[in-house]
């Protein structure tokens, strides 16, 4: 029995998921915008090994109980977590001392 | 066909609500727009069996880091401001992205994956595990659990909880050392983070 919706659809779901990531993160002034861009990136990657756990893990050999798709998926959802905390709070921080958040700005290491 | 159906609908609000995050002029629109995103892939979660990964991605991405991510705009920037959201490299990053996404979308069409897909998963998986029972270490703990935890009206072999168990399992035996090293970022990171934002 073959499955109803082919694998590469979903691969194409994550690529287009990545991919408008990609663009907020390069395209946004908004340092906010960006970090978005990067959780959309996370996000495709995710649904990537979650696409790749369900079609090809169970009986492939990969691990012991076949959930590594699944364990993977939720170590980059701690890890999203971490980041998206951690670059807030730079954001928060950078605020406070230049009174802006616009990427373009942010030159005081700027030779 | 009902499973297309919901894949669409699935598929069309988290890549609408991707497209509403990069297209919205208002940084706390994109916000909102990511949200809906979020759901959306939790959707495909939900579809493609993990329904675990599926609450928690409402939970930790919708509840949590949305709401963190309205704070910090709140925090820093005019809401209200309608100024230019995309820099100058708005076209180049056009360019890249698309390529991208054509480059993804070709390899994962055109490659022969090593598909294996069993009448129902679920049944798939509980014979694997009892299978991998034989050689390894962790796996009997999985075995016996799906033997025992079976409700009496449920006696058809397929456990209905596995996927939690098997994850739980997987977490705390065979990935112990990542779990734990995960948590250990999680910590300082937060710690770290309150100590950024702090002064």
């Amino acid at each position: 029995m073959t499955p109803t919706i082919a694998l590469w659809w979903y691969l194409l779901v994550a690529a287009a998921l990545f991919s408008i990531g990609l663009f907020g993160a390069l395209s946004r002034r908004n340092a906010v915008g960006v970090l978005m861009g990067i959780e959309l990136m996370l996000n495709g990657a995710n649904v990537n090994a979650v696409a790749f756990w369900r079609y090809t893990g169970p009986s492939s050999g990969g691990g012991l109980t076949g959930m590594d798709g699944q364990v993977f998926a939720i170590m980059v959802i701690a890890l999203a977590a971490a980041e998206a905390a951690v670059g807030l709070a730079l954001i928060i921080s950078i605020y406070r001392s230049q009174q802006t958040v616009l990427l373009e700005d942010f030159t005081s290491l700027h030779g | 066909m009902i499973e297309k159906v919901a894949f669409g609908l699935v598929t069309a609000v988290a890549l609408g609500g991707a497209l509403g995050v990069v297209a919205a002029r208002n940084v706390f629109v994109s916000a909102l727009w990511l949200v809906l995103s979020f759901i959306g892939v939790a959707g495909l979660y939900a579809l493609l069996g993990a329904d675990f990964l599926a609450a928690t991605q409402v939970l930790i991405y919708v509840g949590a880091i949305s709401v963190l991510i309205l704070f910090a705009i709140m925090l820093t920037s005019n809401v209200m401001s309608d100024e230019r959201a995309n820099n100058r490299q708005a076209f180049l990053a056009f360019i890249v992205a698309s390529s991208v996404v054509a480059a993804l979308g070709v390899l994962g069409y055109r490659t022969d994956w090593p598909v294996t897909w069993g009448d129902g998963a679920t049944i798939v998986r509980v014979e694997a595990a009892a299978a991998g029972g034989a050689v390894g270490a962790s796996a009997p703990v999985t075995a016996t659990d799906g033997a025992a935890g079976q409700p009496a009206g449920n006696t058809d072999g397929v456990n209905r909880d596995e996927n939690v168990v098997q994850l739980g399992t997987a977490l705390l035996g065979e990935h112990l050392l990542s779990f734990e090293v995960i948590s250990l970022v999680l910590l300082v990171a937060l710690i770290g983070a309150i100590v950024i934002a702090r002064d």
